[in-house]
């Protein structure tokens, strides 16, 4: 039997009163990375925020299980202490609080509390995610994302990935607005990552990314729905025939 | 209000007295009998008198004859950290050993920019201070702190020479149910100069006038740390009077239960080139409340100057409260810069939602943020022996944030 780690049956989201995922079906599996592609506006970040539980985009309608869990259950602090991680499109700044001082507490979530490791361990863990993202140590004394650049940002995210070791991590346009050096950095984090242990759904508006990280399956989401599905060759028709074809689809349909 | 106040100080030959019995000599009496003048002349405030509005509680206090004890040597505030070219004594005793520099000081004090009933009354009726001065040229390594417990009218005298470099910090921890202080600041061309202010008293009313005059290309780091008192009103006036001159002004406000503070500050830019910078925070809890009027003034005499104003107010409580106006009165077209900004509401839903998607509950994630809050200002500062100790005031009170 699969062994699922997120199962989406008929997920229906909204913000206020605009229904914007409009019943998804979407299953993925451990080991596996998903790529969910898709225009602009078409309901990508709002399912990644309603994955984690932002209360503003409530989940209406639907299943979805996080390893056979409820996730309609579960705080969002409860979804990532089980093991869910969201890389923000745009991440919040968090001024007077440095990046150390918040890892250092969302390990302590992680065991109830209790310093979870000696402090050089704590510190050689930090340094060892700094170093692959090639990242400035410094960014450990810096407050979280306080002035950061959009590619700082993006960094972050990584990091925060690295060092918390999720089971599933949603990366939401992760790639966006960086250049092809920082987009290598990003792939590798993602590589670095991946294992037979972990799964990703990787959502992006573009196909760049999915040359550097090869996706198993490929998900085309078009006004809140899933329009087509298949492996890395959908994601190339994508490439040079853009969106349209798909738009057109669900106009005539 | 003015009820109160004249309990207070009866009548001039109540000023009299006062100054006789602490061995005053006749420029300080009459000094005295001056400011007296000057608080009959001034209009009582009146509830809807700016700076007195929101002022809402009683005050029941005894006459001035029965509180002053300047012999009672435990009265003395305390000063800690001695280091050569700084003098830390006795305002009583300075005027003894720096006659000159003293009674310019006090007969000929800074302009007042704004008047207020409240310093008219302290420089009548003050009852003990310190001076401090430091040397011109003397860089000072260790933090200079005094802490006033008792009696409840203190006057501060800092003056710091050219070229010098201190940190100064002023206590009061007063527990009488009303007190004032009065910090007159002078700080010599080219001086370095941190000033923390630490209001942690238990007063039914607490009022403090700041007043700073900076020299040539002189700096000056204020915070104003406010967690005590039911109702306090303070003042910072900062006055950049010489060329260059540069002015951080911080402040760090955590109310809780039904505690009023009433901030007033003012950026008076009187000298080309200057620049100032201020951020004041709130953190309001229970029914307290935060009034905040900020003024920036450049005047005709301050071409190419620059002004920043920032007030923050967290609202962590239904019931809590803040106002915040600020204020522009510029006079001149050459500004290099001036801007202004505030905002008041609860912890950001957006912030708390980015914690807790890494595992962090809300209480936990609301802690970090209110943490995080006060930490920018303290890391403003620059000098961590100073702030780990507010720090740790301000802790306990995050500590409960969960609790409601």
């Amino acid at each position: 039997m699969a062994d699922l780690i997120l199962e989406l049956k008929d997920l229906h989201v909204s913000v206020g009163e605009t229904e914007i995922i409009r019943g998804i079906d979407l299953t993925i599996e451990r080991g596996t990375v998903h790529a969910l592609m898709g225009p602009n506006g078409s309901g990508k970040s709002s399912l990644s925020l309603a994955l984690m539980g932002h209360p503003k985009y409530r989940i209406t309608r639907g299943v979805a299980r996080f390893e056979g869990r409820d996730i309609l259950e579960m705080s969002p602090d409860a979804r990532s202490l089980a093991g869910m991680f969201l890389c923000f499109q745009y991440p919040s700044s968090v001024p007077g609080v440095s990046v150390a001082n918040f890892m250092r507490n969302t390990l302590m979530a992680r065991h109830k509390g209790a310093a979870p490791l000696t402090p050089a361990k704590f510190k050689s863990l930090l340094d060892g995610a700094t170093k692959s993202l090639k990242m400035d140590p410094a960014v450990l004394g810096r407050y979280v994302n306080d002035g950061f650049s959009g590619g700082e940002k993006k960094r972050l995210e990584m990091m925060q990935m690295l060092v918390l070791k999720p089971t599933l991590a949603i990366l939401d346009e992760t790639d966006s607005g960086l250049d092809i050096d920082a987009l290598k950095v990003i792939a590798a984090g993602i590589e670095a990552y991946r294992s037979p242990e972990h799964a990703v759904l990787l959502i992006t508006h573009y196909q760049r990314i999915l040359n550097y990280v090869r996706p198993d399956v490929v998900h085309v989401l078009v006004k809140g729905q899933i329009v087509q599905e298949g492996g890395f060759e959908l994601a190339e028709r994508l490439e040079s025939g853009g969106y349209d074809p798909f738009t057109k689809d669900l106009v005539g349909a | 209000m003015a009820q109160f106040l004249s309990d207070v100080i009866s009548d001039q030959v109540g000023i009299r007295e006062l100054s006789a019995r602490l061995g005053e000599p006749a420029w300080l009496t009459d000094a005295r009998v001056a400011a007296y003048e000057r608080y009959s002349k001034l209009p009582a405030p009146t509830d809807r008198s700016e700076g007195w509005r929101r002022l809402t509680f009683e005050y029941g206090v005894t006459p001035l004859q029965d509180r002053s004890q300047p012999n009672t040597p435990e009265l003395w505030p305390t000063i800690e950290g001695s280091s050569p070219g700084v003098e830390a004594v006795r305002l009583h005793d300075a005027i003894k050993s720096h006659p000159d520099l003293v009674r310019m000081a006090i007969a000929k004090p800074l302009p007042a920019i704004s008047l207020h009933k409240d310093l008219a009354l302290i420089e009548a009726g003050w009852q003990d201070g310190v001076f401090v001065r430091v040397a011109d040229g003397c860089v000072v390594t260790e933090p200079l702190t005094f802490t006033y417990c008792e009696p409840p009218f203190t006057r501060t005298l800092i003056v710091v020479g050219a070229g010098a470099c201190a940190t100064i910090v002023e206590r009061h921890t007063e527990t009488w149910s009303l007190g004032l202080s009065l910090t007159d600041v002078m700080i010599g061309d080219g001086a370095q100069v941190k000033f923390v202010y630490v209001q942690n008293t238990s007063s039914a009313g607490f009022f403090s006038v700041q007043r700073a005059r900076l020299g040539r290309d002189s700096k000056l780091t204020t915070l104003n740390f406010a967690i005590g008192g039911s109702f306090s009103k303070t003042d910072v006036e900062v006055d950049l009077n010489g060329q260059g001159a540069e002015s951080d002004m911080l402040g760090l406000v955590f109310g809780d239960k039904d505690q009023q503070f009433d901030f007033h500050t003012l950026q008076g830019h009187r000298a080309p080139d200057t620049r100032s910078d201020l951020l004041f925070k709130s953190a309001l809890d229970g029914s307290s409340h935060s009034k905040y009027t900020g003024v920036i003034s450049i005047g005709k005499d301050a071409p190419r100057s620059e002004a920043y104003q920032a007030n923050r107010n967290l609202l962590l409580s239904d019931d809590a409260r803040a106002d915040t106006e600020p204020k522009l009165e510029i006079l001149i077209d050459d500004v290099a810069r001036c801007t202004h900004g505030a905002t008041i509401g609860p912890v950001d839903d957006e912030q708390l939602f980015y914690l807790r998607s890494r595992g962090l509950d809300t209480d936990t994630a609301s802690r970090l943020i209110v943490e995080g809050f006060f930490q920018e200002v303290f890391h403003k500062v620059g000098d961590e022996r100073v702030t780990a100790d507010l720090a740790k005031m301000v802790a306990p009170h995050v500590e409960r944030l969960g609790a409601h």
